[in-house]
C-alpha cells in the first residue's frame, strides 16, 4: 500500500482540455517504431516487461527505459498537437 | 553514487508490465521516492489517452506520413527551445489533422493541462483469489472526485467467474454508493471513469464487486490522506 500522497493541486475545469483519438493517433505516429512497439506490447497486447522484452528480442531494462521515454514523448508529441488549437 | 534503480519504472507501471512482485516494490518505493512520484506523475495521464485505438496505429505508417521524431527531442524541448523549423512542421500536420479530427464525432476524452501533477494510480488489492487486477486513480474536482479505474485479467489459469463488474465506494459515513458498471472480456483491458459527489476525505475505500457478488478488489484510501484532506 502506497501512503506517501502526490502533493495535490486543484485541477480547475478551466485548465482541461479536450484531447481526442484521432489526435493521440497522430501524436503515436511521431514516435520512433520502438516506442511504438513497446507501447504495443506492453498496453495493447497487455504483456508483462518480460513477456514484451522476449517478442521483441531485446532486454527487460530496455522495455523499461523504451516506455520510460515512449510515455514521455508521446506526452510532447500530445501537447504539441493540442496547443495548435 | 548508486543509480535509482526504480527511476525508469513509471511508465512499466503504469502500463500494467510489472508483475505483482515488482509493482508491489515499486510501490513501497514510491511511498518514500518524491523524485519518483513526480516522474510517475509526469505521464500518469497518458496511458489512459490509449484506450480505444485500434491495434494498427501502434504499427509503421506509410512514409509519406511520418515525421519520425528522434530520441534527442525530448531533451530539446525541454530546454523550451523557442519555435524552430520543427515546429512549424509539426503545426502544419498538427492543424490537418485537427481539421480532419473535428470533422469527425469522437469519444472525447479529458485530460489535464500539463501543468498539475495527477494523482498516480494506485493497484488494489485482491480480496478473493481473483484473475482481475485493476488500478485506480482519483482527482479531485470542483464537483466531487473523479474516480479512473483500469481493469484487466491476470494471464494465468484462472477462469473469471464474470465477465461483468461494479465499482462501490463506501463513504466515511457507512453509506454505499453504486459508481456504475462494466463488461470486461479476455484479453480487454478496460478504462472505466467514474465519480462521486463525495470528496476523497469523505471516502473510506472503494471496491470492485461481480454483480451481487462478494467484493473481489479493494482501494482503502489511507487514514493520513482522510485526516489531512481539506
Amino acid at each position: 500500500m502506497v501512503t506517501g500522497r502526490l502533493p495535490e493541486q486543484p485541477i480547475g475545469d478551466a485548465s482541461e482540455q479536450v484531447v481526442n483519438r484521432h489526435l493521440v493517433a497522430a501524436a503515436l505516429r511521431r514516435l520512433t517504431q520502438e516506442h511504438r512497439d513497446v507501447l504495443r506490447e506492453c498496453y495493447f497486447r497487455g504483456s508483462s516487461v518480460a513477456q514484451a522484452a522476449r517478442a521483441l528480442g531485446i532486454a527487460p531494462g530496455t522495455v523499461e527505459s523504451r516506455t520510460y521515454y515512449a510515455l514521455r514523448t508521446l506526452r510532447l508529441a500530445i501537447e504539441e498537437l493540442r496547443d495548435v488549437e | 553514487m548508486k543509480a535509482d534503480p526504480y527511476a525508469r519504472l513509471d511508465a512499466a507501471y503504469l502500463l500494467g508490465a510489472l508483475d505483482a512482485d515488482e509493482r508491489f516494490a515499486y510501490e513501497a518505493h514510491l511511498a518514500v521516492c518524491r523524485r519518483c512520484r513526480a516522474g510517475l506523475a509526469e505521464i500518469s495521464a497518458i496511458p489512459p489517452l490509449l484506450a480505444g485505438l485500434d491495434e494498427s496505429v501502434f504499427a509503421a505508417p506509410p512514409e509519406a506520413a511520418r515525421v519520425p521524431v528522434p530520441d534527442t527531442l525530448l531533451p530539446r524541448l525541454l530546454q523550451a527551445a523557442g519555435p524552430g523549423r520543427a515546429r512549424r512542421r509539426w503545426l502544419t500536420t498538427g492543424l490537418g489533422l485537427l481539421a480532419a479530427a473535428c470533422a469527425i464525432a469522437l469519444i472525447v476524452i479529458v485530460v489535464p493541462s500539463s501543468g498539475g501533477p495527477k494523482t498516480a494510480p494506485r493497484a488494489m488489492t485482491a480480496l478473493v483469489a481473483t484473475p482481475v487486477d485493476a488500478t485506480i486513480a482519483l482527482q479531485p474536482r470542483s464537483w466531487g472526485t473523479e474516480i479512473d479505474l483500469t481493469c484487466w485479467y491476470q494471464r494465468g489459469p484462472a477462469e473469471p467467474s464474470s465477465d461483468r463488474y461494479e465499482l462501490v465506494a463506501h463513504g466515511a459515513g457507512g453509506a454505499t454508493y453504486d459508481l456504475g458498471n462494466w463488461r470486461l472480456a479476455p484479453g480487454q483491458r478496460v478504462i472505466f471513469t467514474s465519480g462521486t459527489a463525495l470528496t476523497e476525505t469523505q471516502i473510506k475505500n472503494l471496491q470492485v464487486t461481480e454483480p451481487n457478488g462478494p467484493a473481489i478488489l479493494a482501494f482503502a484510501l489511507p487514514p493520513l490522506s482522510r485526516a489531512a484532506g481539506r
